[in-house]
């Protein structure tokens, strides 16, 4: 079974690369590698064509490679190291380690698993406290659940997952993994950096497969860290935190290998087979009854469109989104939370409880009467509005302000220290505001604080 | 993509309401011309009552006339003017704080309303309205200004009362607008000098007096009603002037957004068609 055959690369498109099997045809999947010298560069099988020929996606670069030279298969797909041996270290798509802390050598599995059958799932039930006022209240997380942070360029989407890993992950005994897809590897090193320092880095695998890595690496880097977080579930029953930063790149990686491979190229130019591998990838973030994943999920959205096919397609597969909008930004409010497009499949009554709900259903109302008298403000001027609308419009102000909040990742920047606001005091502050007690304050107050308690002057 | 669909909607509604605004703003000019006119024949008229006003006053026992005299001991009331309608920038606002303002300096116990948006207004703050006059405050007639008079005569009359006061926008020109406390009963006498040509009232003091300041009372509460008017015209053709505008920018915004996304969505079937022409 585990007899390697050889063949000869006989065509290289980039990082499409054909190559000829005279006797034996490898799998599908199958990790083939090119031996150029005295480097190998690794390549997956993608497609078989006639007469014998194989066409694979590098999973490497492919500078230097030429036509007949000899391939040589392995008998078996990709495979990676998983278990206590990967926590404390940064690895590549392929399992390998980057952070020159020597081999790993102990077990490993490959990157192809099936998703846990139905009746293996289990249902989320439990809110996960993140302490960021806007999202706890308004799309609170579920424990074992998927969340996605959804948002255009330069939202603060990385800064967000950040301030998550730096809140939930220092805090959390449990084992964290964090996939580095597709953006700046200069923020993956940083984060190493930062994870050593404050010591969470023990606990916690990293894996990139970053801008600086063919299409083929940056596809694949996600299924690497997640087959180590499913080891750590299935096989030791943990409970499992992580984070992908950004699924949109997989999704790009996966076009690029497609339109490389020359399938024809779907709506706005993705794969035709997107809505397939996205499935491939989240139907395998789940939680079992054995242990759970609580995963994060960072999402570009191209041209700030939410209807665009990707993101479009990733937004079925979550349980709690959060969506960042420009709009927001352009307030100067962070966490540019949008608190009408984000939402939360845990915010009813019989999981988060009555208040809460109650609470959030108040905000979501009045910020949605706000917006809708956006159009009257902006022709016929305030001085239109009668007075309950007016009253309305001002604590709907106040509320958005409230919701900005100072982040322990950006106070290096912002010189604010970060805060984290209890569950139960975001709703008791949301609830004064609407009820008027608040109506005294200058709005500017409410820029980036904690609690209302941080307001001098206020008094519950 | 969708976006187009719900972006055509809303220019069409910014549209709709641009065409309320310029036609208002349209009307307000008209209607601004004909109550400046009423203005200014109900100031001349009113001038010409003061003239005769302060020459009767020379006679001592006309001072003592229950509508001039000074009275002790009573309750204050006080009859508000402002609009029937919004859409007029900060018109109704400002004259009804500043109403608010002196009713809690004068221990105001019952206020007469005149205009709907007065009316809503203590409705809404929990004061009890004996009396309210709508459908007159953009174009008042001598006729509503008489019932207005008659009114407040008689409540006047009954005793329980020794002052009555009108708040009422002052407008010495359409562009400048000033909320104004002013004194109905008892009628403040005319300050500049006093005639010494005494006239004869016929058929006696009393019986002239009466018809007489009745007569003072309608003009300086129709010449109130007439200022009132014209403000609001001049209020409402400037806000909905503003408010054209604004309605215009943020058209041109949506208009710039749309063909953005119209014309994006036009590349990007392009591209699929051609993509797929081209591979076969």
């Amino acid at each position: 079974m585990n007899k390697t055959h050889t063949g000869k690369v006989v065509q290289i498109i980039g990082s499409v690369v054909d190559v000829k099997f005279d006797n034996h045809l490898p799998n599908q999947n199958e990790l083939l590698l090119v031996l150029d010298g005295d480097r190998t560069v690794d390549l997956e099988v993608l497609a078989h064509l006639p007469d014998g020929i194989c066409r694979c996606i590098a999973l490497e670069a492919t500078d230097g490679l030429s036509r007949g030279l000899e391939v040589k298969s392995t008998g078996s797909s990709i495979t990676v190291p998983v278990g206590e041996q990967v926590t404390g270290r940064v690895l590549n798509a392929l399992g390998k380690p980057v952070d020159d802390k020597g081999p790993l050598d102990g077990p490993v599995s490959s990157i192809y698993r099936k998703a846990p059958s139905l009746t293996e799932q289990s249902p989320v039930t439990e809110i996960f406290e993140t302490g960021i006022k806007v999202i706890d209240l308004l799309t609170p997380y579920a424990k074992g659940g998927k969340i996605g942070l959804f948002g255009g360029a330069g939202v603060g989407k990385t800064v967000l997952i950040q301030e998550l890993i730096s809140g939930i992950a220092t805090h959390h005994n449990g084992r964290s993994v964090f996939i580095g897809v597709g953006e700046r590897s200069r923020e993956g090193f940083e984060m190493a950096e930062e994870m050593t320092a404050s010591g969470v880095l023990k606990n916690t695998a990293l894996v990139f497969g970053q801008m600086n890595e063919s299409p083929g690496a940056r596809m694949r880097a996600a299924f690497t860290g997640l087959t180590m977080a499913e080891h750590f579930r299935d096989v030791q029953n943990q409970d499992v935190l992580l984070f992908i930063d950004n699924i949109f790149r997989y999704v790009q990686a996966g076009s690029e290998v497609s339109a490389l491979l020359g399938r024809m190229p779907s709506a706005v130019g993705y794969q035709p087979t997107l809505a397939g591998e996205l499935g491939q990838l989240e139907e395998r973030i789940t939680s079992t009854k054995h242990g759970s994943i609580t995963s994060i999920q960072a999402i570009y959205v191209p041209a700030d469109d939410l209807t665009d096919p990707a993101p479009a397609t990733i937004f079925s597969h979550l349980d709690a989104t959060t969506v960042l909008s420009r709009k927001v930004v352009e307030e100067g409010i962070y966490p540019a939370v949008d608190p009408l497009e984000s939402t939360s499949r845990i915010l009813e009554p019989s999981i988060v409880g009555e208040k809460h709900y109650a609470t959030a259903k108040r905000v979501i109302e009045t910020l949605q009467r706000y917006k809708e008298l956006q159009d009257i403000i902006a022709i016929l001027g305030m001085d239109e509005l009668n007075a309950d609308d007016k009253l309305l419009v001002y604590r709907a102000r106040k509320l958005q302000r409230f919701f900005s909040q100072p982040f322990a990742v950006a106070s290096v920047y912002t010189g604010i220290p970060g805060k984290y606001v209890p569950l139960s005091t975001t709703i008791d502050d949301c609830n004064a505001i609407l009820d008027g007690k608040c109506d005294d304050i200058p709005e500017s107050e409410f820029y980036f604080i904690g609690g209302l308690a941080d307001i001098a002057g206020y008094q519950a | 993509m969708n976006n187009t669909h719900e972006l055509k909607r809303h220019i069409s509604g910014v549209e709709d309401t641009i065409k309320i605004t310029r036609a208002m703003q349209m009307i307000a000019t008209s209607k601004l011309y004909r109550a400046r006119e009423k203005c200014e024949n109900s100031y001349r008229y009113l001038k010409e009552l003061r003239n005769i006003l302060s020459a009767a006053a020379a006679h001592e026992s006309v001072r003592e006339h229950p509508f001039l005299r000074e009275h002790k001991s009573g309750k204050t009331a006080l009859f508000v003017v402002a609009g029937d309608k919004g859409l007029c920038g900060d018109f109704n606002h400002r004259i009804l704080d500043f109403a608010d303002k002196f009713a809690a300096e004068h221990e105001v116990s019952k206020i007469f309303a005149l205009g709907q948006e007065t009316r809503e207004h203590y409705e809404k703050k929990g004061f009890p309205l004996s009396n309210f006059y709508i459908h007159m405050a953009s174009e008042p007639h001598a006729f509503d200004a008489i019932s207005v008079a008659n009114d407040i005569v008689n409540m006047f009359r009954s005793g329980e009362y020794k002052e009555v006061y009108i708040v009422y926008t002052r407008t010495p020109s359409p562009s400048t607008q000033e909320p104004t406390a002013k004194r109905l009963i008892p009628i403040p006498l005319p300050e500049h000098e006093i005639s010494t040509v005494c006239p004869v009232l016929e058929p006696n003091t009393r019986a002239a007096l009466d018809n007489f300041l009745s007569q003072y009372l309608m003009a300086e509460i129709y010449s109130a009603l007439a200022d009132s008017a014209m403000a609001i015209h001049f209020k409402r053709m400037t806000s909905m002037r503003q408010s054209t505008e604004n309605g215009e920018e943020l058209l041109a915004e949506l208009t710039a957004q749309y063909n953005h996304e119209r014309q994006e969505s036009i590349t990007n079937e392009l591209i699929d068609a051609s993509a797929s022409a081209f591979r076969n």
